[in-house]
C-alpha cells in the first residue's frame, strides 16, 4: 500500500522527442530509487502520457515497472476504452496502482464521469486506483458525489492524486478511508497533518533527495527550487537539469512541448552552481 | 516488549496487526513478499455469513460481523444471506442448521424467498434468511486496517520476506503459502492450496442495491452483486490442489445458465471475466490459530472463511499473543487436534 512519497517521473525521450529512449529508463530509476522514494507516478503531467501513443504508453509503463520502485501508471487518455486498455494493461503488468485524470477538453457532467472513472478502476481490479485530481488541467474539479458513488461502484478505489492548490481546494478530498497524495510541494506537509497518504511530486522527479527529507524529516525548503524550474517549461527544465545532476537523460521531449533554448540553458547553469 | 512480525498482509495479517497496536503493542511489523491485500484477499468473493454448521464457527462469525457493522457503507453491506433448498434433503439439512443457528442468537428465519424480486421460487422447497449478513469487499476492508494500523504505529513491510526480519514473535498469516514458512521453522502446518475460481457478469440494468447473496444449499451455486454486475460462484466438480491459479472457461456456460435459471434480471448477462485464486485447506477446513513453536504462531488454514472471521481472528489471537484473556475461544483450533484426530467436519465450504 503506497504511502510517502512518489516522484512523477519523467519519461526519457529522444529523437526530438519521437521515440522512447528505452537505454535511459534503468539508471533513471536507479537514480530515483537511491535517493529513497517510495515509489513513482509514471506518464503523470510531468511523464508525458497524454502525448504519447497508447502502444508508447504501454512500453513505456513496462519500462517504469521494471525498475526497483513500485509504480503508479498514469492511465488517463481521452477515451473510456482507451483508458480502460491502458487500465487494465498496466495491472497485467504488475502496477502498485492505477491513476487516472477526468479527461480533458470536454466538461463532463457526474454521470460521464463516473461511468468513465468505473470503468477504468473496473479494468484494473483489484490493482489499487487513484482518481488524479487536477482541475487545472482537466479543466473541471471532479465533484465529491461523483467519488463517493466511484467507491461504491469500484471497491479497488484506493485514493487520489490532488494537485489543486490553495489547500483549500485540497481539503475536501481529504476524505477518510482513501489515500490522498498530494501534488503541490508547499502543501506536502499541510496535507499531511490532515492526514494525507504523502506526495506525488513532479520535482522529486528531479530534486529527490530534498523532496524526501522535507516530507520524512520535515526538513528543508524546497520553494526555491520549485520556483526556479518553474519559469522554465517544466518537463525540459527538468530533463535539462538532471542531465546536469549525472543522469544520461537526453533533453527530448514530445512536441508541442519544446526544449530549452540556450539563454535558458545558461540561467539554469549559473543557478545550479551558485546554489 | 517483544518486537512481533506478522508474515503476510492479507485479511488475516491485517486485522491481526491492527488489532495488536489497538491493543497496546508497539512493536508490531506488517511484512508481505508482494504488496498489502493482493493473494488470495484480493480475489475473494467477500461473503460475510454467520450461517455455519459449527457452534464454534458461528461464534467466530458473530463476533465478526458485529465489526463489519463497526465499518459499515461502503465497506460493508448488510444486505442478508438467502439459502435455497430445493429437495426434502436439502431443506432439512438447512433446518437443522438454522435451530443451531438460532440457539447460539444468529437471528436466521424460514422465510419465503419471493421477496427477492426476480428470484426464481418454483422449484424452491424451503428458503433461510439471516438479514444481519452481508458482502464486502475484501482489498478495501484489508486497506481499511492498514490504514488503521499505520495511524498506531505498525511499521508496514512490502516486498519484505518476514524471515528476513528479527521477530521475538513471529505470526505465519501467508494464506496458501503458510506451510512453506511453518517448514522454515520446523512446524509442519497441513495447509493446502486449493484453486477456485469467481465469474463476474456483464453490467445489470439495475441490480438492486439490496440484492442478498443468494444460495442454492445443494449445488452451492452462489450469487452476489458487486457495483452493477454479479459475481458468481460454484464448488468445482473436481478439486484442484496445488498453487496454479487457472480458470476454468468451460465451467462459464453451467454457471451462467444457473444464474440465468434462478435470477431473472440476468437473463441477458454475459460472463465478462473471472479469476482465479486459492484456498488455504486444512484437513477439516478450519483454520489453525495459536502458538505452533516457541515464540511461532499460526493464524493461517482458513478454508476459504478466512476474510469473513478475519475480525474476531484478529482479535482473539491478538489478544492471545499479548498474553491477554482471548475473546473467543480459540481451543478448537489448535494444531495439535489433527494429532490425536479431533477434527471436526464443516460441511459447508463454499
Amino acid at each position: 500500500m503506497l504511502r510517502g512519497v512518489l516522484a512523477a517521473a519523467v519519461t526519457p525521450l529522444r529523437d526530438d522527442g519521437a521515440a522512447l529512449d528505452e537505454e535511459a529508463f534503468g539508471l533513471y530509476l536507479a537514480f530515483l530509487a537511491a535517493a529513497g522514494l517510495d515509489g513513482i507516478l509514471a506518464l503523470g503531467t510531468t511523464g508525458e502520457g497524454i502525448l504519447l501513443s497508447a502502444a508508447e504508453r504501454r512500453r513505456a509503463a513496462e519500462l517504469f515497472l521494471d525498475g526497483p520502485l513500485p509504480v503508479i501508471v498514469h492511465c488517463g487518455a481521452q477515451t473510456t476504452a482507451e483508458t480502460a486498455a491502458l487500465a487494465g494493461h498496466a495491472a497485467e503488468s504488475g502496477a502498485a496502482g492505477v491513476a487516472v485524470i477526468s479527461p480533458p477538453y470536454y466538461a463532463l457532467d457526474d454521470e460521464s464521469l463516473l461511468a468513465h472513472l468505473a470503468a477504468a478502476a473496473h479494468a484494473c481490479a483489484p490493482v489499487p486506483f487513484y482518481v488524479y485530481e487536477f482541475q487545472a488541467r482537466s479543466g473541471y474539479a471532479v465533484p465529491l458525489p461523483v467519488l463517493e458513488r466511484l467507491r461504491e461502484l469500484a471497491p479497488n478505489l484506493a485514493g487520489l492524486k490532488v494537485s489543486d492548490r490553495p489547500l483549500e481546494a485540497v481539503e475536501p478530498y481529504l476524505l477518510e478511508g482513501l489515500d490522498v497524495f498530494v501534488g503541490a510541494e508547499d502543501l506536502v506537509l499541510a496535507g499531511l497533518e490532515r492526514g494525507s497518504a504523502g506526495a506525488v511530486s513532479g520535482l522529486a522527479s528531479v530534486f529527490p533527495e530534498q523532496v524526501v527529507a522535507l516530507v520524512r524529516d520535515r526538513a528543508g525548503d524546497v520553494t526555491e527550487l520549485r520556483r526556479t524550474l518553474d519559469r522554465y517549461p517544466f518537463q525540459a527544465a527538468a530533463k535539462f537539469v538532471l542531465g546536469r545532476r549525472g543522469v544520461p537523460l537526453r533533453e527530448d521531449v514530445r512536441p508541442p512541448l519544446r526544449r530549452l533554448n540556450d539563454e535558458e540553458k545558461r540561467e539554469l547553469d549559473a543557478w545550479l552552481e551558485s546554489s | 516488549m517483544a518486537r512481533i512480525v506478522v508474515a503476510g498482509a492479507g485479511a488475516i495479517g491485517a486485522s491481526l496487526a491492527y488489532h495488536l497496536a489497538s491493543l497496546g503493542a508497539r512493536d508490531v511489523v506488517l511484512a508481505d513478499r508482494g504488496r498489502v491485500a493482493r493473494g488470495a484477499t484480493s480475489k475473494a468473493m467477500g461473503g460475510v455469513r454467520q450461517q455455519f454448521s459449527t457452534a464454534a464457527e458461528v461464534r467466530l462469525a458473530q463476533a465478526s460481523i458485529r465489526f463489519f457493522e463497526e465499518l459499515g457503507e461502503p465497506l460493508f453491506a448488510q444486505v442478508g444471506y438467502l439459502f435455497l433448498a430445493t429437495t426434502e434433503q436439502g431443506l432439512a439439512e438447512l433446518e437443522e442448521r438454522r435451530e443451531l443457528q438460532a440457539e447460539l442468537g444468529v437471528p436466521v428465519e424460514r422465510l419465503d424467498a419471493r421477496f427477492v424480486e426476480g428470484l426464481r421460487t418454483d422449484d424452491v422447497l424451503g428458503a433461510v434468511f439471516c438479514a444481519t449478513d452481508g458482502v464486502a469487499d475484501p482489498p478495501a476492508v484489508t486497506r481499511e486496517l492498514v490504514r488503521r494500523a499505520l495511524r498506531l504505529g505498525v511499521e508496514v513491510r512490502e516486498g519484505t520476506a518476514a524471515e528476513t526480519l528479527e521477530a521475538e514473535v513471529l505470526v505465519i498469516a501467508c494464506g496458501p503459502w503458510s506451510a512453506a514458512l511453518g517448514a522454515a521453522r520446523g512446524v509442519d502446518l497441513p495447509v493446502r492450496p486449493l484453486c477456485r475460481q469467481l465469474l463476474e457478469t456483464s453490467e445489470l440494468p439495475q441490480p438492486p442495491e439490496n440484492l442478498p447473496m443468494v444460495l442454492e444449499a445443494e449445488s452451492g451455486f452462489h450469487f452476489r452483486r458487486r457495483g452493477h454486475r454479479l459475481v458468481l460462484a460454484m464448488v468445482d466438480p473436481e478439486p484442484r490442489w496445488g498453487f496454479e491459479e487457472v480458470v476454468d472457461e468451460t465451467l462459464y456456460d453451467d454457471c451462467l445458465e444457473r444464474l440465468r435459471h434462478r435470477y431473472a434480471p440476468a437473463a441477458e448477462a454475459t460472463i465478462e471475466r473471472g479469476w482465479a485464486g486459492l484456498y488455504d485447506m486444512t484437513p477439516d477446513a478450519h483454520p489453525i490459530l495459536g502458538e505452533v513453536a516457541d515464540g511461532v504462531y499460526a493464524a493461517c488454514g482458513f478454508s476459504g472463511h478466512g476474510f469473513m472471521q478475519s475480525p474476531a481472528v484478529g482479535r482473539a489471537l491478538a489478544e492471545e499473543i499479548l498474553g491477554l484473556s482471548p475473546s473467543l475461544d480459540l481451543e478448537p483450533y489448535r494444531l495439535e487436534r489433527f494429532d490425536s484426530g479431533a477434527g471436526f467436519a464443516e460441511t459447508l465450504i463454499l
